[in-house]
């Protein structure tokens, strides 16, 4: 065989695939996106995962908030404050019919004007089952949307409903965009609002670039561009974010700890509405009896779970209410961790301990197994903790992983690891569906609505009457009273409320930065960012 | 012939039954002629310590007692020490002890995979050759199309239905490594027929099924065994890439991968010792099982 | 001997147009059994796209929420929904994502250029690494060096791409600060063949890091195999010097099985490509397919599947028609 003439052939193929790399390498879209600009203001942060979508029908807070305006927006501290709306939303006397004033001679980022067309748009595309929008779930009591001209808009309601003003959120979009359904709709990666950013540059899997909108209303934004990288690995975007890679990204608590006053980067943390709560489902004969729940609730060391899993970023809570609720909220209402007096309650209703050490009551052991979401690591701890103290007073418990439909088809027989606040800014939203006895019948399709199938007549009133009352005082009394019976006949085991934690740096170089009421949601739209177009640089 | 084949033919020296990855292909072009004798003990001193730890611990407290789901994550992390000789994860377990389960459930899960994995591989195998003809065609054909897909590839695939359970690895395993086993117990089948007691067998008027029973699947069966036996160690690398991918064993059962995965959130901020201790037993039991593994079957064969 | 005749090297190429021919014909059943098995598997489980689709929403989200997405997601029983997906596949509409909410060609356009790009590399990386250390360590066989070299990379071959790939990143890219740590150019620059390429370095060594054990070690048996042929001792006998026996009659009997093995390691290749693009955040087809079958999304699952599977089986044409080109005994008919 001829060596010679075989190296030219291996030379040959050795080339060909050089040629096929260099080739894939050239012909990757590299798309001119301008540059940096000299002089432009340029904040680059890291996301835990990257959007699915940028349609506003969608997503209704967060990233979308930054290229669509919503007739009402959440403000600094968690209120609500107009948006594209000029005032309050102007509610009949039955709660049944709001009437929303919006602002003239607004655009969009194609150059079309906004009015109220494109809101009863949005808001009909909205609750049209054929458009499937997620965000439909909001809003199950509005009915109609009209608008009898063009800067008013009528919303019609199946019922009286007084949270409903915290709902208006949903960024507007052009109406002749909203068609096909959201799984195909041009919005989920070519949107178009009017709000302070647009997108110029998706790079899927990678980055996205937003820069400050030309036809926006207000004020030009002192930061011209964000530039937001998806990484996934939050040792990775701690480790670059140090690098100086970034200049802000969201961070579990632990790792955002290890950053504090590393270089020049800070901690930057905002309180939540997002609340972490065992269910005790009626499916497991323990958990029938009260006397079990109080005993439960009193058997975890709720501070521990705060130091030892939260690193501090957080606060015990005893019932879904937090400090996001405002006046509505009792801080007072908190469960002492008392191992021996919960012995002494289980001891009383006659839940005895065995030969195992396991109770017992007329044969029906103290025994239940608790699911959390395998993906997710805190609710991992929790459960993990939470087990390890319950076993300490006698209960046998199992840990669980589960996806979601397994979570869901396990809900009425099995403890679960509950995630809340995912709309934080009315106490109604934050609490009706997860205490309300009309959600309590277990149904595999909706699962997570009062998911311990709680049922007691004067939470029922209470909730009932704050929701049709147009009178701030008559709510928050009927709040404050709510948690009362919380306490006394606990729906769940309600562990803690979160504090969303972020490391950043630079923040010192802009006044307005503020903190702002997260609900369940987080990332970098949140954190010091959620109002990164309102910044002002300092000279 | 598929590349695959081709590169069991002889033109590298590789055993038949090689999947890819696993230690199989390597060792036989990688042991010296003399080959030491520290893989059989290592081994022996890695099992030891995954079956005895435990049972010392639970009876002695040492190590901070058994694994039974007590958990301290305001203790935490803490170094390597004498109480604690691979040092504490997150949740303040002690390692020493958690390692030696995880070893445990992964070697089970490994294992059981590849035992189902022979069985099945045997079955498909040894009826392939008994058939003949179209059958043996469309089963070769079959195996082929499986082995052209990589492992994990379909892993993945099978781990989206039954996600998260030990019973998800052993399915991946065996569903993705019977190919090697068929072909191998098809070729053997093949060569077994014409060998002249076979054929004495079959000319006195016994079955198919007598003549494959008592004659040809005992002397298939040691090729089997050992082609399992090499399997392990790569399907250890199976759990914990699955675990790793959050698509194997739940997060909270202790296993070789789920500790791996776990030891990501403290590892950046200096806690060497909670990827260090999993991830060298890893790689310690997949090389010293595999190489003392390879030379038990060299000797066996 | 003699330059090959123009009527050899005529039969050369049609040996290789057969094999095209053949492993083109053979890869029509696969895919459509491999994609067939996605959409099998899928309807196996009690759930559906909605959970994927709804994500971490799910939990706040009512029954006729929930049945308005179920709807439009719905794709009929397991062969309607494989059948409609191929039906557009073919005419270039592979579906829509459900967990990216866009359709999945684009998806998969802008993402297998990088997978290309990072198991290329990895690959040729991994050989430049790999020959000089398995012609250095079948020089003197028996050496401490050679048997050093052995035993890491036996060692390196028992350690997942991952945990190599996050080895790498811990050492190189947030110890040293040497390398970026991830991505495909530093955030809110422009993609230039620069900074793509100083961000694939690392991933494609963690690829070649995978794959260099293997070639290392086969290529050296091979090359100790090689050494005590007829034709190379021949050449010692002549007196040529040994580089030049190396060079010309070592090196190129022992690519022979280094080829053949390239084209077996390719599955193992794309797996390791898909394990350290997540350490990486390297927007690939391996990411891709992860979330996808955590998200149960079907189209994406069944597309980057399909591309995954012919990127294996272009990979083994590949290789099987270098060594029909450079291996006069290997006859088309065997590959």
């Amino acid at each position: 065989m001829s060596t010679g003439r075989t190296s030219s052939r291996l030379s040959a193929a050795a080339s060909a695939v050089l040629v096929l790399v260099v080739a894939a390498a050239c012909t990757n879209p590299t798309p001119d996106n301008g540059g940096a600009d000299a002089g432009q203001v340029t904040v680059r942060l890291a996301e835990y995962a990257e959007y699915a979508t940028l349609n506003p029908l969608d997503a209704m807070f967060g990233i979308t908030s930054k290229i669509y305006d919503g007739l009402y927006a959440v403000a600094a501290d968690g209120a609500m404050e107009p948006d594209l709306a000029t005032g309050e939303p102007e509610p009949d006397q039955s709660l049944t019919r709001w009437t929303v004033r919006i602002q003239d001679g607004v655009g969009f980022s194609d150059g079309t004007a906004l009015d109220s067309a494109d809101v009863v748009a949005t808001y009909r595309t909205l609750i049209d089952p054929a458009y499937a929008s997620p965000l439909a779930s909001s809003f199950e009591f509005l009915t109609d949307v009209s608008a009898p001209d063009a800067t008013t808009v009528e919303f019609v309601l199946s019922e009286p409903y007084a949270p409903f003003p915290s709902t208006l959120t949903v960024g507007i979009a052009p109406s002749e965009l909203l068609t096909g359904t959201v799984l195909d709709s041009t919005l989920n990666r070519e949107p178009v609002g009017s709000g302070p950013y647009r997108l110029t540059e998706w790079r899927a899997g990678e980055s996205l670039t937003l820069e400050a909108s030309d036809t926006y209303r207000g004020e030009r934004p002192d930061v011209d561009r964000l530039v937001i990288a998806f990484v996934p690995d939050e040792n990775v975007r701690a480790q670059r974010l140090r690098a100086g890679d970034f200049d802000g990204a969201q961070l579990p608590p632990r790792a955002a700890a290890e950053l504090e006053g590393v270089d020049d980067l800070t901690v930057f943390t905002n309180t939540s509405a997002d609340y972490r709560a065992v269910t005790l489902p009626q499916g497991v004969p323990a958990f029938q009896d009260p006397a079990v729940r109080l005993a439960l609730n009193l058997a975890v060391d709720r501070e521990a779970l705060v130091e030892g899993i939260l690193r501090g970023y957080g606060r015990a809570a005893a019932t879904p209410f937090t400090p996001a609720q405002g006046a509505a909220y009792d801080a007072d209402a908190q469960f002492a961790h008392d191992p021996a007096e919960a012995e002494a309650l289980l001891d009383a209703a006659g839940w005895t301990a065995g030969a195992d050490g396991t109770r017992a009551q007329d044969g029906v052991p103290l025994q239940f197994t608790i699911m959390y979401f395998a993906e997710d690591t805190l609710r991992r701890d929790l459960a993990l903790a939470v087990a390890s103290d319950l076993s300490e007073i006698g209960a046998d418990v199992e840990v669980e992983a589960v996806d979601r439909p397994a979570a869901a088809a396990g809900m009425n027989t099995k403890a679960f690891v509950l995630g809340g606040g995912d709309r934080p800014y009315d106490p109604d939203t934050q609490v009706y569906t997860a205490l309300h006895s009309s959600f309590a019948p277990y149904d595999p399709e909706d699962a997570y609505t009062n998911p311990s199938g709680y049922s007691d007549p004067r939470a029922d009133a209470l909730l009932d009457t704050a929701r049709r009352s147009a009178d701030p005082d008559v709510r928050t009394q009927a709040y404050l009273d709510l948690q009362e019976v919380l306490m006394a006949n606990p729906p769940m085991i309600t562990l803690v409320t979160l504090e969303h934690t972020y490391a950043a740096r630079g923040l010192d170089e802009y006044s307005g930065v503020e903190h702002v009421v997260e609900p369940h949601e987080h990332g970098v739209a949140w954190g010091p960012w959620w109002n990164v177009e309102e910044w002002k640089a300092v000279p | 012939m598929t590349s695959e084949q081709r590169m069991t033919a002889g033109l590298v020296a590789a055993p038949p039954w090689r999947a890819p990855a696993t230690m199989a292909g390597l060792s036989s072009v990688t042991h010296p002629p003399r080959t030491p004798r520290w893989p059989y003990a290592a081994g022996a001193v890695i099992i030891l310590y995954a079956l005895a730890v435990p049972i010392v611990a639970s009876a002695t407290g040492w190590w901070g007692g058994a694994d039974t789901g007590a958990v301290d994550y305001v203790a935490g992390v803490t170094a390597p020490s004498w109480a604690h000789p691979f040092g504490t994860d997150v949740a303040g377990r002690d390692l020493f002890v958690r390692c030696a389960r995880a070893l445990q459930v992964s070697l089970l899960a490994a294992a059981v995979g590849a035992a189902v994995a022979a069985l099945l591989g045997t079955a498909l195998g040894a009826a392939s050759a008994m058939l003949g003809g179209r059958a043996d065609r469309i089963l070769m054909r079959g195996v082929d199309g499986v082995a052209a897909v990589p492992h994990l590839l379909l892993g993945i695939i099978i781990a989206t239905v039954y996600r998260g359970s030990l019973w998800t690895v052993v399915l991946v395993v065996a569903l993705t490594h019977w190919t090697g086993t068929t072909r191998l117990v098809r070729g053997e089948v093949l060569s077994l027929r014409e060998r002249a007691w076979v054929r004495a067998a079959t000319s006195q008027g016994y079955t198919r099924r007598q003549v494959l029973r008592h004659h040809v699947l005992p002397h298939v069966g040691a090729q089997v065994g050992v082609a399992t036996a090499l399997l392990v160690p790569h399907a250890v690398w199976h759990e914990t890439t699955l675990t790793f991918l959050g698509l194997g064993m739940p997060p909270h059962q202790a296993s070789l991968g789920s500790l791996i995965e776990l030891a990501q959130q403290s590892v950046v901020s200096g806690a060497w010792w909670t990827l260090a201790a999993p991830a060298g037993l890893l790689v310690a039991a997949t090389v010293c099982l595999g190489a003392a593994l390879h030379r038990g079957a060299r000797h066996a064969v | 001997m003699t330059v090959p005749s123009a009527a050899r090297s005529s039969s050369r190429a049609h040996a290789v147009r057969r094999v095209v021919l053949r492993r083109a014909l053979w890869a029509v059943p696969l895919l459509l059994g491999v994609s067939a098995l996605v959409f099998l598997l899928a309807s196996l489980t009690p759930a559906d796209g909605t959970s994927g689709f709804l994500g971490a929403r799910g939990e706040f989200t009512n029954t006729q929420t929930r049945a308005a997405v179920g709807e439009l997601l719905d794709q009929g029983n397991w062969w309607q929904a494989c059948l409609a997906w191929w039906q557009g596949a073919l005419t270039g509409d592979w579906g829509t994502s459900t967990i990216l909410r866009a359709p999945v060609a684009d998806t998969l356009a802008a993402r297998i250029p990088w997978t290309a790009l990072v198991m290329t590399a990895g690959l040729l990386l991994g050989a430049l690494l790999a020959v000089p250390l398995a012609v250095a360590a079948a020089r003197r066989p028996e050496s401490l060096a050679a048997r050093v070299l052995t035993g890491v990379a036996w060692a390196l071959s028992a350690a997942p791409a991952y945990i190599v790939g996050l080895g790498l990143l811990l050492v190189f890219a947030l110890g040293l600060g040497w390398l970026p740590a991830g991505g495909l150019a530093p955030p809110g620059e422009p993609l230039t063949v620069a900074t793509v390429a100083s961000h694939a370095l690392l991933p494609a060594l963690a690829v070649a890091l995978s794959q260099v054990p293997w070639i290392a070690l086969h290529l050296h048996a091979a090359l100790i195999g090689a050494r005590s042929s007829d034709a190379v001792l021949a050449a010692r006998l002549r007196g040529l010097p040994p580089r030049t026996v190396t060079s010309r009659h070592v090196l190129p009997v022992a690519v022979v099985p280094l080829l053949a093995l390239l084209g077996t390691r390719l599955p193992e290749l794309v797996v390791g490509a898909a394990l350290v693009e997540t350490v990486f955040s390297w927007p690939g087809l391996g990411q891709a397919m992860v979330d996808a079958a955590v998200g149960r999304d079907l189209a994406l699952l069944a597309g980057t599947t399909v591309c995954l599977t012919v990127l294996v089986l272009l990979g083994n044409l590949l290789a099987d028609a270098a060594l029909v080109l450079v291996d006069p005994r290997v006859r088309a008919d065997d590959l």
